[in-house]
């Protein structure tokens, strides 16, 4: 203990500047509008701003991973980590899931365990977006699924994983292709179809209304791609950003 | 959230609850995150640095975590002043060199030119008011104001009675009001 109590100083002043820190500290309403307070309530906002507890850990993992020093210093910490007594804890990181607060651990020390996560959690997202009619964003997931696919050891687990990415890339374009052929007017003549002007460029088709009448029927792509209707075979900017930031964030090996 | 430091949550992520270690380690980082920023500030507008910085804590507390014996603050507060203090040596050799790789690695993922602007005055304004008091009473303000860890923590963090954290903290503020009446004046003469 190093401070004493000053036996001048009034206990009031002290209980009073105490119930400042805690309405600063907690962010409690009803600050005074003096200067000190604003100056400290706005600099406590300021630091407190954009904190997310869990996935700023995993964007910062992506800054720590692409600097070559930053990321020999963590490595040696998770390595030391593995042969001190903290090992019964690294165990547990290797279940982690992207967002955890374990996940940088579980990049750093099992690689290949975090790729099959990262696969497998494009995998289920490329399911709901075919389910819910976002073809774009599952052809994205899948895609992403499939790079991944490339780090990953040949084995079982690869085997699998690339026979599911097979099956999703089917069904999506089964999906791609029945709207195109229901959406047929049933009246309409294929020299009336041509004579559409939105249908000869087809790049004023909303992004997610792959069935609009008027498109053109969606064509399969070489190489077992599924098929990509027109004005949709680019993928969204904001479509494309959400399924980087999210990926592995380390450098390819 | 700062509860969650406690004695009973570190005891069960010792022995192995995934969910304990989780819960831990999430806390572990918002006190890490927050000190750094406090203590670091913003470099060319961002807080990356501190916030890279806060990641190696949180790897540092997870690895040393079997051997924590006492109040995990103690421990952390341990790692987290030298290493900021390790930061801050090093930026004060390398500031030029430093502030190069930062804008040309990293100028796409500052703020626009008015909110790193505010931002940065911010953060100026946040380090001249702690420059003024001695390291002691800085530690108590940055912990217990802009972190937000009750006074009990801060005591174990620094090996004071919660009493004293208050008294010194009553003495830093003090200190800060005159500063900082002579800050808003030149913001609004």
């Amino acid at each position: 203990m190093t401070a004493h109590h000053d036996q001048h100083t009034e206990p009031a002043e002290v209980q009073h500047d105490e119930h400042l820190a805690h309405k600063l500290a907690t962010g409690q309403p009803g600050l005074p509008q003096d200067p000190l307070s604003i100056l400290l309530a706005a600099c406590r906002d300021d630091i407190r701003a954009a904190e997310n507890p869990a996935m700023p850990l995993l964007a910062n993992a992506a800054h720590v991973a692409v600097r070559g020093h930053r990321r020999r210093t963590l490595l040696a910490i998770a390595a030391a980590t593995l042969v001190s007594g903290g090992a019964a804890a690294v165990v547990l990181a290797r279940d982690a899931q992207p967002g955890s607060p374990l996940w940088p651990i579980t990049e750093l020390v099992y690689t290949e365990h975090a790729d099959l996560a990262l696969i497998r959690m494009a995998l289920g997202d490329a399911r709901a977006a075919i389910t819910q009619g976002r073809y774009t964003d599952a052809q994205i997931h899948l895609d992403e699924a499939a790079r991944l696919l490339t780090r990953i050891t040949p084995g079982t687990p690869a085997q699998q994983l690339a026979a599911e990415i097979g099956t999703l890339r089917q069904e999506l374009a089964a999906h791609l292709a029945a709207p195109a052929q229901q959406s047929e007017p049933a009246s309409q003549t294929p020299g009336a179809r041509a004579a559409t002007p939105a249908s000869a460029g087809g790049t004023t088709g909303a992004p997610t209304d792959p069935g609009s009448p008027g498109q053109r029927p969606a064509t399969p792509t070489p190489g077992g791609q599924p098929p990509v209707p027109p004005g949709r075979d680019r993928p969204q900017p904001g479509e494309q950003q959400r399924t980087t930031t999210r990926g592995s964030s380390r450098p390819p090996r | 959230m700062m509860s969650e430091l406690d004695d009973d949550l570190v005891a069960r992520a010792q022995h192995g609850d995934a969910a304990a270690l989780e819960q831990l380690l999430g806390a572990v980082r918002v006190v890490a995150v927050r000190y750094c920023r406090a203590r670091l500030g913003r470099t060319v507008g961002a807080f990356t640095t501190a916030d890279d910085l806060a990641q190696e804590i949180c790897l540092a507390v997870f690895h040393g975590l079997a051997r924590v014996r006492g109040p995990l603050i103690t421990y952390m507060y341990g790692i987290a002043s030298h290493k900021v203090t390790d930061a801050l040596r090093t930026a004060g050799r390398t500031a030029v060199l430093h502030s190069l790789d930062e804008l040309e690695g990293r100028a796409d993922i500052s703020p626009g030119p008015e909110d790193a602007a505010v931002a940065a005055e911010l953060s100026a304004q946040l380090a001249r008011l702690l420059a003024t008091l001695p390291p002691q009473h800085r530690e108590i303000i940055v912990l217990r104001i802009m972190v937000g860890l009750p006074a009990e923590q801060v005591g174990a963090a620094l090996n004071l009675s919660a009493a004293n954290v208050r008294l010194i903290q009553h003495r830093a503020l003090a200190q800060l009001r005159p500063v900082a009446n002579e800050i808003l004046s030149e913001v609004n003469p």
